[in-house]
């Protein structure tokens, strides 16, 4: 229901590899690595400065060869290896083992290159693991409840984007995503709280006005949430989706009329949206206008059958307007929509 | 059993009061009234599902002196220790409290030879003998009772002899004549399948911890609803299956209500389950249902999505002369109004009429559709309280004890919330379950009894007023009591139309009301300001009508069967 923006993801990683590179580059000077070695070590980094990158690798290859236990130059190729071929950096950084000082930074790698390459399990099980190691990181915090929010574990999500809310509160991008977790939970009566935690932080950020619009109209405090609607229509006057809300707010209100005008102003630029084409056809079905209702749901039916609010108006719409056998059909529909879903539970 | 007791009285003047209302406002008349009942329910640490459902209230006139009595169902701890406990103590058992006028109760249980030491939740109000004085029947989480009301004060129970005392864990229930022929037969909800000695225990994980919370009724099988077909003699048979009223699998039933929901003469009946589409059995005639909650569009809520139906009211709130339909709901849903639109079938109206967004953050359990203020228009009360009383400590912000709630009709377009200016009972958290309504002081206004899970009854009395002078807006009301003679003699199932000038009243005789509870079987109908008399149409259970002309506002009203020229 809530507008997504994604967080700045990412951000803790890089800001963590930097740092380790500075680090590794430095003890691996001073590390106790052969003269041989370290001199292949050394061409090998600084191949990979020149950007020669696969001469480089080869150098790093050679050099772990002889020194497979150099933990500190395996991390150097894996973080080298990122961005050309993640699952050969993979191969690297997991030979790392949870002995070694570099273990913290190449779970976080593993972390990052798992979370681009969508490989889930890993980055959980990375991301997991450094939560043992660094309990009171809030990137780390973070990069959970993104992944689980990522992967619809709303559930799971939930204490990680609160853990990391209060270990760094001043982040107005966490009280956001932890209101939009709530709102996934069905709790989003406790959106609020967090939203203006958020733009106490942000005052322009606009998808905490955009979510608190939605989170006032859920919580039945219209006047605000109207008053959310035209600071985003300020900004962002075409945006469909506080429209929508703007005309849900109104039709709460008992402002039928004015609902349906701002629900078809919505639908000027957006023709197709069956979120916007559902309010609308309610507000005309309310005031039993079911032909009309009907006409504007139905060219949507084949792109849309699959979802219950559009074939539970579209079944309201067919009743009424005597079309009680394709009524009958939709409502069928919507059965087997439920029985998938209790299946699945 | 068909000895019905006839009065042959029409239009007896009982000088019924006249009431005013720009400010709705309810006092807490308990204490006055001298009802002392504090509903027993205390949570287990296991958190016992049952422990947290409430019980019902019931109105009755048992004696037949034209006084609503008060009939309120008892909770009982749950474990042998407790239980004994509390039976030695006085306030075991279902009390029945005589209504002496002058807004005074007497506690008459064990003279009215009532006791009953189980947990007892619906409580549905009918002359099922037909013999002039109203019995009871109660369910329970344990055998069900049917209260025989034997006309001297007195009660018998005769649930096994009649062949009713279904042991399963009832809900609501209601009376209601299936069949039309004349006999009330019996609808009875049941919710879960709970056996005290292997009972379905839940906990919840947070922050490392489990915590005990009652079950979601998901995660316990369903008990399936029953009906009891009333042969007449006494007895009752079985008719659910053969009646077509069963659903593959069992729902979880909560509330009920039976009206004439398709205006086709005979009765339909309304179910409200927990979590899973809610019911609506179409009355074919012959004795056989058909389930049409889906195509009414009274399953499902306008999003396409179950609801946790907890209490169901039926009255016209548009004024159009059909019966719509309210259930409450679960907390984060809205409780919702299904308007009826005709030809059984119904549209969610529940944002427009304005009553989405005060119900999503309350758990809604007893519905009352009354017209508080006398105008015509149906209003509504809510009570409201959650089931999990342990939310704060995993994490969520969900109160336990929630205000109730009270709204004003505006001219049925829409609801407003008008709470604050009900009185101090509204303005405070309770854990709300069940209301009844009932004149029970002859003011000619409609007054509310809440029931709470574990904790005190509360009367309230209805003392709406216009800025501060009682009476002085000039809103009426007229006390209708109806006796079938060719159908039921509670006429339970009846529609009553008064007319009046331009505006259509229609009310409905049900014998059930909101979550485990029963109204007054009289109606309390408002009728505004109008001081010419009126025509009201009686449309009997059976089909029959017959309208009874010229009856003056401000009176009480017994309406006979068969003693005006049927139209």
């Amino acid at each position: 229901m809530t507008r997504s923006r994604p967080v700045n993801r990412g951000y803790w990683i890089l800001a963590v590899v930097a740092a380790f590179i500075l680090a590794s580059t430095a003890g691996a000077y001073f590390a106790g690595i052969g003269p041989f070695a370290r001199n292949q070590l050394e061409q090998a980094r600084q191949a990979a400065s020149r950007r020669h990158t696969g001469a480089a690798v080869n150098l790093y290859l050679s050099h772990l060869d002889a020194n497979p236990k150099d933990y500190a130059a395996r991390l150097e190729l894996g973080e080298l290896l990122k961005p050309i071929d993640a699952s050969s950096a993979l191969q690297q950084l997991q030979e790392i083992p949870a002995s070694a000082d570099e273990y913290p930074e190449a779970i976080w790698h593993i972390a990052h290159v798992a979370t681009a390459g969508k490989r889930d399990a890993l980055a959980e099980d990375a991301l997991q693991k450094l939560d043992e190691v660094r309990p009171n990181d809030a990137g780390v915090a973070l990069s959970l409840a993104e992944l689980y929010y990522r992967t619809d574990r709303f559930a799971e999500s939930l204490p990680w984007v609160k853990r990391a809310a209060h270990l760094q509160s001043g982040r107005a991008e966490t009280w956001l995503l932890l209101a939009e977790v709530l709102d996934k939970l069905n709790r989003s009566g406790e959106m609020l709280q967090p939203l203006q935690e958020a733009i106490k932080l942000d005052p322009d950020l606009y998808d905490a006005h955009a979510n608190l619009c939605y989170a006032f109209h859920f919580s039945d405090r219209l006047d605000e949430a109207e008053r959310e609607a035209h600071w985003c229509f300020q900004r962002h006057p075409d945006d469909i989706a506080v429209r929508r809300w703007l005309a849900m707010i109104l039709r709460d209100r008992g402002e039928y009329d004015e609902a349906l005008e701002q629900i078809r102003l919505a639908l000027t630029s957006s023709p197709t949206n069956v979120e916007c084409r559902i309010v609308e056809a309610d507000l005309l079905l309310f005031q039993r206008d079911a032909e009309e209702a009907y006409a504007v749901l139905k060219p949507l039916y084949p792109t849309h059958a699959n979802r219950r609010d559009f074939l539970g108006s579209l079944a309201r719409a067919a009743a009424m307007s005597g079309r009680r056998e394709e009524s009958r059909q939709y409502l069928g529909e919507i059965v087997q929509l439920i029985e998938r879903e209790t299946t699945k539970e | 059993m068909q000895s019905k007791f006839l009065l042959v009285v029409l239009g007896v003047s009982c000088a019924t009061a006249v009431a005013a209302a720009d400010t709705p406002s309810f006092d807490d008349a308990t204490e006055r009234s001298g009802i002392r009942f504090k509903h027993v329910s205390p949570l287990t640490p296991e958190r016992h599902i049952h422990l947290v459902m409430g019980s019902g209230i019931g109105w009755i006139d048992f004696d037949r002196d034209d006084l609503p009595d008060l009939y309120l169902a008892q909770g009982v701890p749950f474990g042998q220790a407790e239980r004994k406990q509390f039976q030695a103590r006085s306030e075991t058992s279902d009390r029945l409290y005589r209504n002496l006028g002058q807004g005074r109760f007497d506690d008459i249980t064990e003279v009215a030879g009532l006791s009953d030491i189980d947990y007892s939740m619906g409580i549905s109000v009918g002359d099922f003998d037909n013999d002039g004085f109203q019995d009871i029947y109660v369910t329970n989480f344990g055998r069900n009772r049917l209260l025989q009301n034997n006309g001297d004060g007195t009660f018998s129970e005769i649930a096994a002899v009649a062949g009713v005392d279904d042991s399963a864990y009832g809900s609501s229930c209601t009376w209601v004549d299936l069949d039309a022929d004349g006999n009330l037969d019996l609808f009875v909800c049941n919710y879960l399948k709970l056996d005290a000695n292997k009972y379905k225990l839940c906990t919840v994980g947070y922050n490392g911890r489990r915590f005990a919370i009652s079950c979601h009724p998901r995660y316990v099988p369903a008990a399936r609803d029953v009906v009891f077909h009333n042969e007449g003699d006494g007895s009752f048979t079985d008719w659910t299956q053969s009646a077509g009223l069963t659903t593959s699998p069992a729902a979880q039933g909560l509330g009920v209500i039976a009206a004439d929901l398709d205006a086709d003469g005979d009765i339909d009946i309304y179910v409200a389950n927990d979590s899973v589409p809610n019911d609506l059995w179409i009355n074919r005639g012959g004795g056989k249902f058909v389930n049409e909650g889906l195509l009414s569009g009274t399953a499902l809520n306008r999003k396409g999505l179950r609801e946790a139906g907890m209490g169901v009211a039926v009255g016209d709130v548009d004024g159009d002369g059909r019966p719509d339909l309210f259930v409450t709901n679960y907390y984060g849903e809205t409780n919702t109004l299904y308007r009826n639109e005709g030809a059984a079938f119904f549209l969610d109206v529940t944002n427009e009429f304005g009553l989405a967004g005060p119900s999503r953050l309350r758990l809604g359990f007893g519905d009352s559709l009354f017209d508080f203020d006398n105008d015509g228009w149906l209003d509504l009360f809510v009570a409201n309280g959650h089931v999990h009383d342990r939310q704060k400590l995993i994490g969520r912000d969900e109160l336990y004890a929630q205000q109730p709630q009270l709204f004003r009709n505006q001219t049925g377009r829409r609801f407003v919330d008008v709470s604050k200016s009900g009185g101090a009972y509204f303005q405070r958290n309770v854990v709300g379950r069940s209301s009844a309504v009932a004149d029970y002081d002859r003011d000619g206004k409609a007054d509310l009894a809440v029931g709470h899970l574990d904790s005190k009854f509360v009367l309230l009395h209805n003392a709406s007023q216009a800025s501060g002078k009682p009476q002085t807006n000039g809103m009426k009301s007229l006390r209708i009591e109806l006796i079938g003679v060719r159908g039921n003699r509670d006429a339970i199932g009846a529609v009553v139309e008064v007319r009046n000038g331009k505006q259509r009243l229609t009310r409905f005789r049900t014998a059930s009301a909101g979550y485990l509870s029963c109204d007054e079987g009289a109606l309390t109908i408002g009728i505004g300001k109008t001081n010419a008399p009126v025509d009201i149409t009686v449309r009997w259970p059976g089909g029959s009508r017959e309208t009874f002309r010229s009856l003056q506002t401000g009176q009480r009203h017994v309406l006979i069967e068969g003693s005006q020229e049927s139209n």
